[in-house]
């Protein structure tokens, strides 16, 4: 038992080091961007080619390029096509959500680190104290 | 008798010369070539979730002379997309917005104000989840005249462009946000709109 809550150990800190790895690389790869409805051909002729905001600017982890419109807005924000999103089926990954789950999951597995291996010297210490 | 023929038509005619309000028709009814667009925002800690709907009709009334107008705009509030199927079910459910009993939302204006250029402070009624509150909010309208330009890009008559964003507390509506659901949902949502009307 003590031997097998030292595997449960090592694979939550191996669980620890991947999470916050992968968190760490797409905090990396996170631009801040606004998603846009762009305007169709009739709108753009009238109104000019200012595109409807969707939500306001976020931390966005998009690894297709061509999601982003090749301008950025007046702030100087990217721009994400929604159209293209929705052409792709793309549902676009917030910085906010990676910390969010990165988070619960770092907790969990250092928890349960703590856990096997305050549970094993238990058990070590009760089973010397027998042997005693 | 006769003269109570001629007078109702005259008065018609004097009301309508002395109100040169026009009335722009919004929604798919009215054949736009262009889409409406209500957002919905909500920012929470997990994530920010945005909900479109194209779903909007109605009439928006407008005298350029005066610089005032009014308007009632109905919103589908059933077609709401917020890009995971999972959660528009749970949105429509009795417990979030019982779009079953309450598939739209009506905005009814009750004062619009000109503060410059073509920004408006309007204020009106929104009615949602069976529930009716004031509302006030700055709004920028654009009106092009009827060109050829107009119509070349397919729109009939005079056109017309709202803008404008407000925020809206879900419980004053009737919303409970469950516990489970707290960092997920939040309580204040931004509702934005972009939306278009002609009077052809």
């Amino acid at each position: 038992m003590p031997k097998l809550l030292l595997w449960v150990a090592f694979a939550a800190l191996a669980l620890f080091v991947i999470v916050l790895g992968a968190e760490r690389y797409l905090a990396s790869r996170a631009v801040w961007a606004q998603r846009v409805m762009t305007p169709n051909a009739d709108v753009e002729a009238l109104f000019g080619g200012e595109p409807t905001p969707i939500g306001s600017p976020q931390q966005y982890v998009v690894f297709d390029g061509k999601a982003f419109l090749s301008e950025r807005n007046e702030s100087g924000v990217l721009q994400l096509d929604e159209r293209y999103l929705q052409r792709t089926g793309t549902y676009p990954l917030q910085l906010k959500t990676v910390e969010f789950v990165g988070s619960l999951a770092r907790w969990g597995t250092a928890l349960l680190a703590v856990l096997a291996f305050g549970v094993r010297w238990l058990m070590l210490r009760k089973e010397a104290g027998a042997a005693a | 008798m006769a003269f109570q023929r001629c007078a109702l038509p005259l008065l018609l005619l004097l009301a309508a010369a002395a109100s040169h309000a026009q009335t722009f028709r919004v929604g798919k009814e009215a054949g736009l070539p262009v889409s409406q667009t209500v957002t919905v925002e909500s920012d929470a800690d997990f994530e920010n979730f945005t909900g479109i709907t194209h779903g909007v009709s109605g009439v928006i009334r407008i005298d350029p002379a005066k610089k005032t107008g009014s308007g009632r705009l109905e919103i589908d509030v059933a077609s709401i997309d917020t890009g995971v199927p999972l959660r528009n079910e749970h949105m429509r459910s009795a417990q979030w917005l019982d779009t079953d009993k309450y598939p739209t939302a009506v905005f009814e204006t009750t004062s619009v104000r000109h503060k410059s250029g073509d920004t408006y402070t309007v204020t009106g009624r929104l009615t949602f989840r069976g529930v009716t509150r004031t509302i006030t909010t700055d709004v920028n309208a654009r009106l092009i005249k009827e060109s050829a330009q107009s119509r070349a890009a397919r729109f009939r008559g005079d056109v017309v462009r709202v803008r404008g964003q407000f925020r809206l507390r879900l419980s004053d509506y009737g919303v409970r946000i469950p516990d489970i659901a707290k960092g997920k949902v939040a309580e204040i949502v931004t509702i934005r709109f972009d939306v278009f009307g002609q009077t052809g």
